[in-house]
């Protein structure tokens, strides 16, 4: 199953900022059952996008070491909706990582009017049993496709690599 | 644009009409919290939070941590019982009060977990006296006399309350009355 609420990462700054953008069309079949002849996107989703622009960073932040969750949303404010042919723009900012968690900001633009804003706490789970949700290689095709590589910047400003645990691990794999 | 360092006390302290100087600058409040000079308070603000303002920002981390109303978050209420914080709550209120007050809490500090999971200080679901003891030396603000009577590991998370978290925050902040 594909479960992809962001289309592109437009920046990627490890371990401070990512900023993703969302396009919303008319072909995404839940929009014609959401609301009945009012397309448009179903807010829960609207948080998905941003948790994935943020929890894809808090993950980059220990090199895909913790096991990230979305654990709690203290807040989220929408204050328009978003339609067919909107661009959304989700920024997400790191206010603290910890070694049980971190907690993100998260806002959603449409063009320069506010769409929604949020904030998410991720939880690091200790739980081995979840080992199979966690493959090194979904994180790393994910980040690949989404552009992260393309467009992102180590702490130091270098371009951002794909961490070597994660390569090491997928190539592993495809070797066995 | 001018920046300031976090806090800068000018050596010259002037309090009770003395003719020295003292001046206060923080960043995180306008720059400028308070120039006492010559005798006259140019501006007035104190520096060290009152315990007043210690429970209104607590109350607010409070009310933005668990999405209850500010008359819930009252003294004696308690925060699993009362205010229905959950395991997760308690890393977004630390965080919370970390930026507030400008402190850092380390991992089990407000919240001891690490003695309750020890087989050493817990015995058939109750901690023991030992276990106690290291409870009061680890919690000086929290008032362990209910617990102590029937001390079930289980009711534990209740014991916490808004009144216990002052008194923590103020052990480690300078609080003037």
């Amino acid at each position: 199953m594909r479960w992809y609420w962001i289309d592109r990462f437009i920046e990627f700054e490890s371990g401070k900022r990512a900023k993703a953008i969302k396009n919303i069309s008319l072909a995404e079949d839940h929009l014609h059952d959401h609301f009945p002849y009012y397309p448009m996107i179903p807010n829960s989703l609207v948080i998905e996008g941003m948790a994935q622009t943020g929890g894809l960073l808090v993950s980059e932040y220990n090199q895909f070491t913790e096991k990230v969750v979305l654990a709690k949303l203290p807040k989220a404010v929408f204050h328009c909706a978003a339609t067919p042919g909107d661009t959304l723009t989700y920024t997400t900012t790191i206010e603290y990582i910890r070694a049980e968690g971190a907690m993100v900001t998260a806002t959603s633009h449409k063009g320069d009017v506010l769409h929604a804003e949020a904030e998410i706490v991720f939880a690091h789970l200790n739980d081995s049993a979840l080992g199979s949700l966690f493959e090194p290689e979904t994180f790393l095709r994910m980040m690949r496709l989404l552009g992260a590589f393309t467009v992102g910047h180590a702490a130091d400003g270098s371009p951002l690599k794909p961490p070597k645990r994660l390569v090491e691990a997928t190539e592993g794999r495809n070797q066995e | 644009m001018l920046r300031w360092p976090r806090k800068v006390m000018f050596p010259l302290r002037l309090r009770d009409n003395t003719t020295t100087a003292n001046a206060i600058f923080d960043k995180d409040a306008l720059g400028i919290r308070g120039i006492y000079f010559f005798g006259s308070v140019l501006e007035v603000s104190k520096l060290m939070p009152t315990k007043d303002e210690v429970f209104e920002k607590i109350q607010a981390a409070l009310v933005d941590a668990l999405g209850v109303d500010e008359e819930d978050v009252k003294p004696e209420a308690t925060l699993v019982g009362d205010l229905g914080a959950e395991s997760i709550d308690f890393l977004d209120i630390v965080f919370r009060l970390e930026k507030a007050f400008d402190i850092k809490i380390p991992r089990g500090e407000l919240f001891p977990e690490d003695i309750l999971t020890d087989a050493k200080y817990v015995q058939d679901g109750k901690v023991t006296e030992t276990g106690l003891a290291e409870l009061r030396k680890r919690m000086p603000f929290a008032n362990l006399d209910e617990f102590s009577k029937n001390p079930v590991v289980q009711d534990f998370g209740n014991l916490l309350t808004v009144a216990d978290m002052c008194r923590f925050v103020e052990g480690k902040v300078e609080v003037t009355e």
